[in-house]
């Protein structure tokens, strides 16, 4: 029952940290390209954006400031609920995030599968998603490894003397 | 935990935790390529106070903080290239359309068109039928008519008026004008630019700017 109930916590917060990746991306997928476009007309070279190649460093732009950030802000809310296993307790809050956000934008119309391009669509925000998780998971057991680790050392000098 | 592992982790890097300040240098080194790609692709492209934009049919040059949107229809009836222009800031904005010879011979003759003015009255008729079903009561008001030189092409050109013509989200008419220009040979060429109010005066002059810098491939 004691088992039932932890594996109950650990999915419901690897759920949880899904979720708050899932809507921080949706938030700053929102915010982000307005920000670059509104930099871009403050500069006066607002027709930048009319190049094929503005795409990659579009994709760039939204990997650093929306797809990354949300996968840490998950990761980290993960990783201070979550203290076990977390190289493999983390991708699922990133998958949920990414998969959470492709279905979201699919539902709403973004996503046009005639014109569904795999690079923007998927492997950025999954990229982006994947590495700001693990990122945030252990940014939060950074402290606690450490501690772990200086007891262990200080055990073995006790015994080596017995 | 391996003991490699673990002096891994207790590693810091500017006194923050590894994770945080991975984290803020792959920011920054994202938002720093970004801008540099940004930056090459201001480099590569500008001319003077304006940007040059290549297609496959027709180059461009249009001012640097208009917004620019290429496009390509293809089908079994003939491709069309086009490209829309416009300011970000004015109700006002331009369109280049290049047919290939097939989609000429189509749009001739689902039209029944046979010359440029033909053509220029016939889009002028179509927009003007279009407006018709937000406002009832615009008018259609001819202004000029002439040839024009585009890219080197003699086409011909109206300038219309439609009174009432646009009508914003608050349910205001405004008065719509709209430039078309046609040139029909073995291709169709044909441009349009539009504002509304005083948003076309405001723009008239950058249009026949970026009409005058067209080339047509």
């Amino acid at each position: 029952m004691r088992f039932d109930s932890s594996m109950y916590s650990v999915l419901l917060h690897m759920a949880l940290g899904g979720a708050i990746c899932l809507f921080t991306m949706y938030i700053l997928l929102s915010i982000s390209p307005l920000g670059i476009e509104m930099i871009l007309f403050n500069l006066g070279c607002f027709g930048l954006v009319a190049f094929s190649e503005s795409v990659n460093a579009l994709s760039l732009f939204l990997l650093g400031t929306t797809y990354l950030p949300s996968g840490f802000l998950g990761g980290l809310y993960t990783g201070y609920k979550i203290k076990e296993n977390l190289r493999i307790i983390l991708v699922i809050p990133a998958l949920i995030g990414v998969l959470g956000l492709i279905a979201l934008r699919f539902f709403t119309g973004y996503i046009n599968l005639s014109s569904f391009n795999f690079q923007n669509e998927v492997f950025i925000p999954f990229l982006g998603g994947v590495i700001g998780v693990f990122l945030g998971g252990y940014a939060m057991n950074w402290e606690t490894e450490e501690a772990e680790s200086s007891e262990a050392i200080e055990l073995d000098p006790s015994q080596i003397k017995s | 935990m391996s003991f490699g592992l673990k002096n891994l982790m207790r590693r810091t890097l500017f006194r923050m935790r590894l994770p945080i300040a991975i984290f803020i240098i792959l920011i920054l080194v994202l938002l720093g390529a970004s801008s540099v790609i940004f930056y090459t692709i201001f480099t590569t492209h500008v001319h003077g106070d304006y940007f040059r934009l290549e297609t496959t049919y027709l180059d461009v040059d249009f001012p640097k903080n208009w917004v620019a949107y290429p496009w390509e229809e293809k089908n079994s009836t003939g491709d069309k290239y086009g490209v829309m222009l416009g300011s970000p800031t004015l109700r006002a904005s331009m369109f280049i359309v290049v047919y290939d010879e097939m989609a000429t011979k189509t749009y001739l003759r689902q039209n029944n068109l046979t010359d440029a003015f033909s053509a220029t009255v016939f889009e002028s008729k179509r927009l003007y039928n279009w407006t018709l079903q937000e406002n009832v009561n615009a008018t259609l008001c001819f202004v000029e008519n002439g040839t024009v030189l585009m890219s080197g092409y003699v086409g011909n050109f109206s300038t219309l008026i439609i009174k009432g013509g646009y009508v914003d989200d608050d349910g205001t008419p405004y008065n719509w004008t709209w430039t078309f220009m046609s040139f029909v040979g073995s291709r169709v060429f044909q441009v349009a630019y539009h504002g509304v109010g005083e948003d076309y005066y405001q723009s008239v002059d950058s249009f026949r700017f970026v009409l005058n810098s067209t080339r047509i491939k």
